[in-house]
């Protein structure tokens, strides 16, 4: 178990390098820099001296490395957008934003997904099932930024019941995370359906119906905890998925300062140090997350041998 | 006479042929079916699947004739006409059917219109993805030892990325347009291709059939295309139609953060975006484009859920021994 964290956070190093360089080479090499800060009317002599200022004139492996430099001494670098403020204190405020929207929404999608997916597994091909895979099939295909929009468009115009955006009460979570449900609650739902239709088709599942187990307990006991297994990779997707910028386009329907949407602001008010940060921060989570799934998982499922 | 006589004959050796085929199906039911169906046939009793392929015959109609089928230009505006409700609404106009945006253009006119760069994308996007990840796949699965350590350990790695983030920055970057959302989105993609291609070359490698090709002389290249590239064919496909639908969905919300399609062109998410601020009094502009993006990913997600069993061997065989059983039942 030692051998295999060390080397999944070894593996995870490496990703994070990967994509702090992929930013570096692309906002340095492939764009120039300068033109992504100050407005199109800038006169030469003011990219020039704007260059020199923010030492983009160096050479990139000297830029990196005193950006390395900076970030081992805690410092992330002051944003272009919000004058002497620290990237990581902006990050900072939006994150917590972003978690409580993301486990909101992820824990609503678990609770229509589990009990969803196995009553249709009970009874598949029956009216409820059928019902299910459709409407998981239709989740699947409809634009999340959309159907954030339609909702606004119902419960929030027309019937008036629910703000539309920005945040305070919890009526403000309740339309972005039912946004950011619905999708993953659809996938989800079918993985449930279809692992709890392998599972009840074994035979420790006929022989505890067999010898008069209460079905309530063959479903809930036995063929549910083998059943969670690829629920739980799914699961672990989802997250990573969310934390990984998807929350992007939920937080821009419904103007939720999360981190996402600070994204957004920073591409937008063009603030390359922000951004740096934000990707830095979200490319860390990523890796946290992964690591911790892979321990779960071996957690829950013996079998696994750990490599 | 002769010409009558030729006829003749041609008939009958057809009618001759016909009969061989049927004596040499007789007794064997499942292929008798699958000889006498098609694939349209085939489509046709996937009833799902079929109103799919139509829905996507009839966006491509749209997509290639737009300029015919649309009623207005796209890009027409009419400040007299702007923000009209649908036809069937109070105040809407049969010349407008799904009425007006902001600047008065017609809505349905946008929406055919905006097929197009759906199309555009999603088919270029799986292309170049595909290309190139079965490209590294089959390298990767071919060669093995260091070259395979070195190409897997790279698409793990940008599996871990956090793509859309990276799409985002690199389009603000080098600035947004249908080519950059290609090209981005297809960086994004590959590796999917590579990993299943990667697979299925492991599993055909070991097989006496390659081995055999090996042994008599075939060179690499030979071995990889003629022998072991049709067995992914199965796989490939469905995964192929599934990534469509991806992208459709990838390129709409790209465009509607504001860093897809840019106007004067025309694209569903873009047009969802512009309706957004409308969207207190004008629920239509929002709808129209969105439910055009819903059923075209819908459609192509039937799609691949036929192919899947289609393109699959076994899964047909499966499906076909239980027409037949179903048939002799019955019979």
């Amino acid at each position: 178990m030692g051998r295999f964290v060390v080397r999944r956070i070894a593996q995870g190093l490496l990703v994070v390098l990967g994509v702090t360089v992929t930013v570096f080479v692309v906002t340095r090499m492939v764009g120039d820099p300068v033109k992504f800060v100050l407005p199109l009317e800038a006169t030469h002599e003011e990219r020039e001296a704007r260059r020199h200022e923010l030492g983009f004139d160096r050479p990139i492996v000297n830029q990196f490395g005193s950006y390395i430099g900076d970030l081992a001494k805690g410092d992330f670098g002051d944003s272009l957008w919000q004058r002497g403020r620290s990237t990581m204190d902006i990050v900072g405020d939006a994150l917590p934003k972003t978690f409580q929207l993301v486990a909101a929404g992820l824990l609503l999608a678990l609770l229509l997904a589990l009990p969803l997916g196995i009553l249709a597994a009970t009874r598949p091909g029956r009216a409820l099932d059928r019902l299910l895979v459709t409407t998981s099939l239709l989740g699947l295909s409809v634009p999340q930024f959309w159907l954030g929009l339609i909702l606004i468009i119902v419960f929030g115009v027309e019937l008036g019941w629910l703000p539309t955006a920005g945040t305070g009460t919890w009526k403000h979570l309740v339309l972005p995370s039912v946004t950011l449900a619905l999708p993953a609650a659809g996938r989800m739902a079918m993985m449930v359906r279809s692992s709890m239709i392998d599972e009840l088709n074994k035979q420790y599942v006929k022989t505890a119906k067999a010898k008069g187990m209460p079905s309530v307990r063959v479903v809930g006991m036995h063929a549910l905890r083998n059943g969670s297994i690829p629920v739980l990779t799914l699961f672990g997707w989802e997250v990573i998925r969310a934390l990984a910028g998807y929350t992007v386009i939920v937080e821009t329907v419904f103007n939720w300062p999360g981190l996402g949407q600070t994204a957004i602001q920073a591409i937008q008010r063009q603030d390359l140090f922000l951004l740096q940060t934000i990707v830095l921060v979200v490319a860390v989570m990523v890796v946290v997350v992964n690591i911790l799934i892979d321990i779960a998982y071996r957690a829950v499922d013996p079998r696994i041998q750990v490599a | 006479m002769a010409v009558p006589t030729d006829e003749l004959s041609a008939r009958t050796a057809e009618e001759e042929s016909a009969q061989l085929a049927e004596d040499l199906l007789a007794g064997r039911p499942y292929e008798q079916r699958g000889a006498l169906r098609g694939l349209f046939g085939e489509l046709w009793q996937d009833k799902a699947g079929f109103l799919g392929m139509a829905f996507l015959l009839l966006v491509l109609v749209c997509a290639v004739f737009a300029p015919l089928v649309a009623p207005h230009s796209p890009s027409a505006q009419s400040i007299s006409e702007r923000l009209q409700p649908p036809a069937w609404s109070d105040g809407g106009s049969w010349s407008h059917v799904l009425g007006t945006d902001n600047l008065g253009r017609d809505v349905l006119s946008r929406v055919i219109h905006g097929s197009r760069i759906s199309l555009i994308v999603g088919v270029s996007v799986v292309a170049l993805a595909g290309a190139f990840g079965v490209l590294m796949g089959l390298i990767s699965g071919y060669k093995g030892g260091r070259t395979d350590r070195w190409i897997m350990g790279f698409v793990d790695t940008q599996v871990a990325f956090p793509g859309l983030l990276l799409a985002l920055i690199i389009l603000a970057v080098v600035g947004p347009s249908m080519g950059a959302v290609i090209i981005v989105l297809a960086i994004n993609g590959w590796m999917v291709y590579a990993r299943i291609t990667r697979g299925v070359v492991l599993s055909v490698k070991e097989t006496p059939y390659v081995e055999a090709a090996e042994i008599v002389g075939c060179r690499p290249r030979r071995v990889v295309l003629k022998h072991i590239l049709p067995n992914l064919m199965s796989a490939l496909s469905t995964l192929a139609v599934l990534e469509f639908a991806r992208i459709i969905l990838a390129e709409a919300a790209l465009s509607f953060l504001g860093l897809g399609i840019q106007p004067p062109q025309t694209s569903w998410g873009l047009d969802v975006a512009n309706g957004r601020d409308y969207i207190f009094g004008s629920w239509w502009l929002v709808t129209f484009p969105g439910i055009a993006i819903a059923l075209t990913v819908l459609a192509v997600n039937l799609v691949a859920s036929w192919l899947r069993v289609v393109a699959d061997p076994q899964e047909r065989e499966k499906r076909f021994a239980a027409g037949a059983t179903a048939g002799a039942q019955h019979g």
